[in-house]
């Protein structure tokens, strides 16, 4: 077993198999520490979204390795428990996405990123500002001239 | 476009020749504003009796004897160890070793942006160490001290060093004197004495929303700037130097949070609370998207079709700035359509011939897999 600690000072425990979905962990464990003894902090991973983390690393565990995607990458998500997993708010999303990110679980940050891509798909420039409440900083001119660079979106 | 942001925005789009070439100009005109300010002053206060005959004599024995007043001033580096002596009252106080170059530097990585390298930012860092007036350098440290007390939770006071900023607040209110008139002075010390008043009512009162500061997607020090201190915009093509006297006359009248405050309210609780609304305050409003690393977001964007692409590239500053290059867009064409090698030699024949953006090949060239003029473009729409 694993101890872990969150940047809160929540303390988790999960099998080495659950935690060798991160490839920090996995490190870790390998390389430095007798976990079983000592918990390993996590200072950048809060205790909500570690237990988000562990959630997904439980239900991937037994998964088998992915081949190499061949053809276009899609943002297309078809595990409907992945998409019922990432129906969180957007904050939520994102500390999952850097969570995801700092402890190297790929395919957990592969399926944050496809949520955001989805949630910015198929939508226009002032819903996406409205959407993610992004300051529009562009001045007149330079949305002007920005808008004539990308005049063949508008066309397709 | 107001000129901070279009500075901050040439240094984060790493167009480093042109900061380089610009600031030299942006900081000798303003210095040489305040240095015409100072000589008028000087000259008018300088004994009536001497006649303009006997100015010129002078003139004419400096130049012989290789005296020149106003070129050994010039010559004197302004740096952030002398920052706070300003040169109206020759007072030369010990300087917190807070402020060191080191110091400044972390910050202006903090402040600015961590996308350039050690060597430009050094060089850029030099510059502004080197060749701003005081009272830019004074502007540098109020953005710096905001910027740090984000990030520390308590902060180190000493009596010090707001004193000294007092002299220099001073030094600019004897500037504005020197420029319009003393009944300028009088309107300053009253706007002053009323942001004061007004923050200890809050602080004593409420104790919240001591300044609104608005946040910007990008950075909130530049929204800082955008919204309290600079009032007038300029081009981006010209990075027009600033008035620092009008800086400093905003920063007195529109922001509260201001080291005036800090000198007579000197209760730690009460900078604690400033930082703390001020925390607060970023991050009701900010949006969720500064999280995410640049690094990050490409991943994300990788995801998009051409036509997302397209419409993120137009959101705000910092998307169009990931997506204005070619990595984007190399990534989607070699990870999307790796097999089809025989456009990716026209691809990349084209790109070392012109040095194209890759982003102009969609639908509008007719080697694109997306183009309407391509035979093969059903084969390869995204789903």
């Amino acid at each position: 077993m694993v101890k872990l600690t969150s940047s809160d000072g929540q303390e988790f425990t999960i099998s080495k198999e659950v935690a060798y979905q991160s490839v920090l962990l996995k490190n870790m464990i390998e390389d430095v520490l007798d976990s079983e003894e000592n918990p390993i902090p996590l200072p950048n991973v809060s205790g909500p979204i570690l237990v988000k983390v562990i959630e997904y690393a439980t239900h991937h565990k037994d998964d088998p390795v992915k081949p190499p995607v061949e053809g276009p990458r899609t943002s297309e998500i078809v595990d409907e428990w992945d998409k019922e997993f990432m129906n969180i708010d957007q904050g939520s999303l994102y500390e999952l996405i850097l969570a995801a990110n700092y402890l190297d679980i790929k395919d957990l940050l592969d399926l944050g990123c496809k949520t955001v891509a989805n949630m910015i798909k198929g939508k226009k420039v002032e819903e996406l500002r409205k959407l993610f409440n992004i300051q529009n900083d562009f001045t007149p001119e330079e949305e002007e001239q920005i808008k004539k660079e990308n005049a063949w979106c508008e066309e397709h | 476009m107001k000129t901070k942001t279009k500075i901050i925005r040439v240094i984060e789009n790493i167009h480093m020749p042109t900061v380089i070439k610009s600031l030299p100009n942006w900081i000798n005109n303003s210095n040489s504003k305040v240095e015409n300010c100072r000589a008028s002053t000087s000259s008018s206060s300088s004994s009536p009796s001497m006649s303009d005959s006997s100015h010129k004599q002078e003139k004419k024995l400096k130049a012989k004897f290789g005296i020149n007043k106003n070129k050994s001033k010039s010559n004197k580096i302004t740096t952030i160890e002398n920052i706070n002596t300003p040169s109206n009252y020759n007072t030369y106080s010990d300087i917190s070793s807070k402020y060191s170059k080191d110091y400044i530097s972390k910050a202006f990585i903090d402040t600015f942006s961590n996308k350039l390298s050690t060597e430009k930012r050094t060089i850029v860092l030099d510059e502004i160490l080197h060749k701003c007036s005081p009272e830019e350098l004074h502007l540098l440290r109020v953005l710096i001290d905001k910027n740090l007390s984000e990030i520390t939770s308590s902060i180190n006071i000493n009596d010090n060093d707001y004193n000294d900023c007092y002299i220099l607040k001073n030094n600019k209110v004897n500037v504005s004197n020197n420029m319009n008139s003393t009944t300028n002075v009088y309107n300053i010390q009253r706007n002053q004495n009323h942001n004061q008043n007004k923050l200890s009512i809050n602080n004593s009162v409420s104790g919240t929303s001591i300044t609104q500061i608005p946040f910007s997607s990008q950075n909130s020090n530049e929204t800082l700037i955008n919204d309290s201190i600079w009032s007038s915009s300029s081009q981006l093509s010209n990075l027009q130097p600033i008035s620092s006297s009008s800086l400093y006359r905003s920063i007195q009248n529109n922001n509260n949070n201001n080291l005036y405050n800090y000198k007579n309210i000197k209760s730690f609780d009460c900078i604690n609370l400033t930082n703390n609304v001020l925390k607060k305050s970023n991050k009701k409003v900010g949006s969720l998207f500064d999280k995410l690393a640049d690094e990050l977001l490409i991943i994300i964007f990788s995801y998009l079709d051409t036509q997302s692409l397209a419409y993120v590239s137009q959101v705000n500053c910092r998307w169009y700035s990931l997506l204005r290059g070619n990595l984007n867009f190399i990534y989607i064409y070699f990870l999307n359509y790796f097999d089809c090698i025989f456009f990716l030699n026209k691809f990349l024949c084209i790109y070392k011939k012109d040095n194209i953006l890759w982003k102009n090949l969609c639908y509008t060239n007719k080697y694109s897999p997306f183009s309407s003029s391509n035979p093969l473009n059903v084969t390869f729409q995204i789903i």
